[in-house]
């Protein structure tokens, strides 16, 4: 990484900025979604783009989800690399079979005859009051599909990186933005999130997790929003004579399990950390890798932190009881102790 | 516009290898299923569709494709890959999940696929719609002048994505043909069941797109209607949908007894089969004489064994070839 | 010789820098985003008029009124 400039963005505009870099390079890469043009997509991840590309490379759509998101597989099968939003992951159910079954499945099922090199921008978390329909993070529900990559980059720098090796995957990608981690003031404000982001181009890949903070007692693994709670929890945990490393997934599917098995062969501790709903979702998938090749590995029984298995509550203090948080890692930790 | 005598017999070649093989294929479907019907049991496993009595809707429109439109079907397929030329040793050979299938045995009868000949097939009711107009959305902005034809069936009409797509298509203004092939039954559930109107036909007008219904499993109606579609497509005159009664001869798949379905009703259909009524009419217009509708019967029959004599000669897939093909490279 | 051209909060009313895109002494290209004022819920985002060095003067998290002065951008 190379700070050229000590220019930072924030994780919305560092993704717009890997779009608009990447259109410039391929006339086939065009973007569809609802409000993606005078609105910037929402959560400004497409500004700028409407004014340098225009209309008929960045789509507004009508509200027809299963039409529009089938129509990019249809599009992408064709010779185009399409950026297809939808809007908020709560609402893959009007939609899901285009993701599921046709982006998904049809590398396979045609036995390689057919790709789809199909970015679908989504995102994802809560914590604003926004309630059961607009706050889930479904990191697993749509990892668990075969076919599908799923990343969640929690940072400006890696977004950019990681858009970009998106776009240029020749498969569906599921490029999920924390609604926290954007840059959008009334949404959360996590400002280590914004980061010192390189003009020109480069990728980051997508299938490997990165050490975010290096330590020797135990092993926090996250992504996404958790992720900084996991920073703040070390901190503390230093106070107390206990030196956290911490992993940063980056990527859900494929999963780096190298990189967790690495960490937790290191500490030999490990607390895995996520704000989607518990059972059946990434922390589970952290903690079968860490266990099912070598248990030995662990010197105590491995610990998950998740958002309950409740849909989310509206009331503040519901909302804040179910969301994890710092105090919920280092209690956590100590329990491994 | 009627098709010329060439394209007359080529019609009568392929209606008749398409039912020849839907014969031949029930006849292998059901080794190893008797006497206990069993979907997992025998050389073909899973499900089958039978197109038979379908065959026009593929006649008709075909001849009017060139190189690099895309065609999409349904899990009722064979008579449009048929038709399409879509290599029948290959055909046959994914149907029995052989490595040399069309998709090397991954897709299977509900999942065929042609890069060559741009064609899909989907097993979810109503998902080729929406992937449909994607490819055309891509020719309208390649601007290569091809088209995507879109099959359907009277028991997607009714789904979210049938209606979300004829709206896209309009507002896009993209080169898609919507075909709906309203043999009158979704399984055991007839159209008088499931939807408002009589026929879908009249949808059109409500997205404000053309509309055109043939009424009778006419192959020279079907490809006159499908001329004026895919040449109103091609020129930027935007989407058409087509509504053809035709007629479900089988049951919804084999093992389906179709006691739905009446003496009178099953008569009816029996009269109506297009493959007589069509080799009838080429005589009847001097197109050709019997003995010669006679000879491209025994071609035909020889063509398919030999496909079929391919797939059960072919090897299979190694087993952890199940672990590959997730992601293009 | 070099220029100091002003960035100034020109918004109306009264509002908060909430985020700086660049450290003190940074460089910036004409066309930037330098920082972040919000007022209420709206973001307004301060862009560079030219290219050059930045010299921040007022801090995250300040209460600007309309008019400040936030920093300068020295160029040759």
């Amino acid at each position: 990484m190379t700070d050229n400039s000590g220019r930072k963005l924030n994780m919305a505009r560092a993704i717009s900025e890997a779009i608009a870099q990447e259109m410039r390079l391929d006339a086939n890469v065009f973007c569809m979604g609802e409000d993606i043009r005078h609105v910037a997509g929402i959560w400004g991840h497409t500004a700028g783009l409407h004014e340098e590309f225009g209309d008929e490379r960045i789509m507004d759509t009508p509200i027809s989800e299963a039409a529009f998101i089938g129509a990019g597989v249809g599009a992408a099968t064709q010779g185009m690399r399409p950026i297809v939003e939808l809007m908020f992951a709560d609402f893959f159910g009007v939609c899901m079979n285009s993701i599921y079954s046709a982006a998904a499945k049809t590398h396979y099922m045609s036995g390689g005859q057919f790709n789809v090199p199909m970015v679908i921008n989504t995102a994802v978390g809560g914590s604003y009051g926004d309630a059961g329909q607009h706050s889930q993070c479904l990191y697993s529900t749509f990892a668990h599909l075969p076919g599908l990559k799923v990343v969640l980059p929690s940072n400006a720098y890696d977004a950019k990186g990681m858009m970009t090796a998106a776009i240029r995957d020749n498969n569906p990608v599921v490029f999920m933005l924390h609604k926290n981690l954007l840059g959008v003031p009334f949404l959360g404000d996590e400002r280590r999130a914004t980061t010192i982001v390189p003009r020109e181009l480069y990728e980051v890949p997508l299938d490997k997790a990165k050490i975010v903070r290096e330590g020797t007692d135990i092993s926090l693994i996250s992504l996404g929003a958790s992720l900084y709670h996991c920073l703040d929890a070390s901190t503390e945990l230093e106070r107390e004579g206990i030196s956290a490393e911490v992993l940063d997934l980056r990527s859900i599917a494929p999963l780096d399990r190298e990189a967790i098995i690495a960490t937790v062969a290191k500490t030999g501790r490990l607390v895995a950390v996520e704000d989607d709903y518990k059972s059946y979702g990434v922390t589970s998938e952290v903690i079968a890798t860490a266990v099912e090749t070598d248990i030995s590995l662990l010197r105590s029984a491995p610990q998950r932190i998740a958002y309950p298995d409740v849909s989310v509550p509206f009331s503040r203090p519901m909302e804040e009881f179910c969301l994890p948080d710092k105090h919920d890692i280092v209690a956590a930790a100590k329990r491994t102790f | 516009m009627k098709p010329d005598s060439t394209t007359k017999l080529w019609m009568y070649d392929q209606m008749l290898k398409s039912r020849v093989f839907e014969r031949e294929i029930e006849k292998i479907y059901m080794e190893g299923k008797t006497p206990k019907f069993d979907l997992a049991k025998g050389i073909l496993p899973g499900e089958l569709h039978i197109s038979a009595g379908q065959e026009p809707c593929a006649v008709g429109v075909i001849p009017h494709l060139t190189e690099g439109d895309w065609v999409g079907s349904t899990h009722r397929s064979h008579h449009v890959a048929i038709a399409m030329g879509i290599d029948g040793y290959k055909l046959t050979a994914e149907l029995f999940g052989k490595n040399t299938g069309l998709c090397g045995g991954y897709g299977g009868h509900m999942h065929l696929f042609d890069k060559d000949k741009n064609f899909s097939t989907t097993g979810i009711i109503g998902e080729g719609l929406p992937i449909g107009l994607g490819a055309a959305l891509a020719f309208k902005k390649q601007g290569s002048g091809n088209v995507a034809i879109a099959y359907t069936g009277d028991g997607a009409v009714n789904q979210g994505a049938f209606h979300e797509t004829l709206n896209l298509a309009a507002v896009w203004q993209v080169p898609l043909v919507v075909i709906v092939e309203n043999n009158g039954w979704a399984v055991s559930v007839p159209t008088s069941l499931s939807t408002s109107i009589t026929y879908n036909v009249a949808r059109a007008a409500t997205y404000g797109i053309s509309g055109a219904l043939i009424e009778d499993n006419d192959p020279y109606q079907i490809y006159t209607a499908a001329h004026e579609a895919i040449e109103r497509a091609r020129a930027g005159g935007g989407p058409t949908l087509i509504e053809i009664k035709t007629h479900r001869i089988e049951g919804h798949f084999m093992g389906d007894a179709q006691q739905y379905r009446t003496p009178d009703e099953m008569a009816e259909i029996a009269e109506k089969d297009p493959i007589p009524l069509f080799h009838d009419s080429l005589i009847r217009d001097s197109v050709a004489s019997a003995s010669e509708l006679e000879q491209i019967k025994a071609s035909v029959q020889v063509e398919v064994e030999d496909w079929i004599k391919f797939a059960r000669d072919s090897e299979y897939p190694a087993p952890d070839d199940a672990l590959k093909m997730v992601f293009s490279n | 010789m070099v220029t100091r051209f002003k960035i100034k909060w020109l918004g109306e009313g009264e509002g908060v820098l909430s985020q700086w895109f660049f450290e003190d002494g940074g460089a910036v290209q004409e066309g930037d985003v330098l920082c972040e004022v919000m007022q209420d819920k709206v973001i307004t985002e301060v862009s560079a008029p030219t290219s050059g060095k930045l010299e921040v003067l007022s801090a995250e998290d300040d209460e600007l009124e309309s008019g400040q002065t936030l920093g300068y951008i020295l160029c040759d």
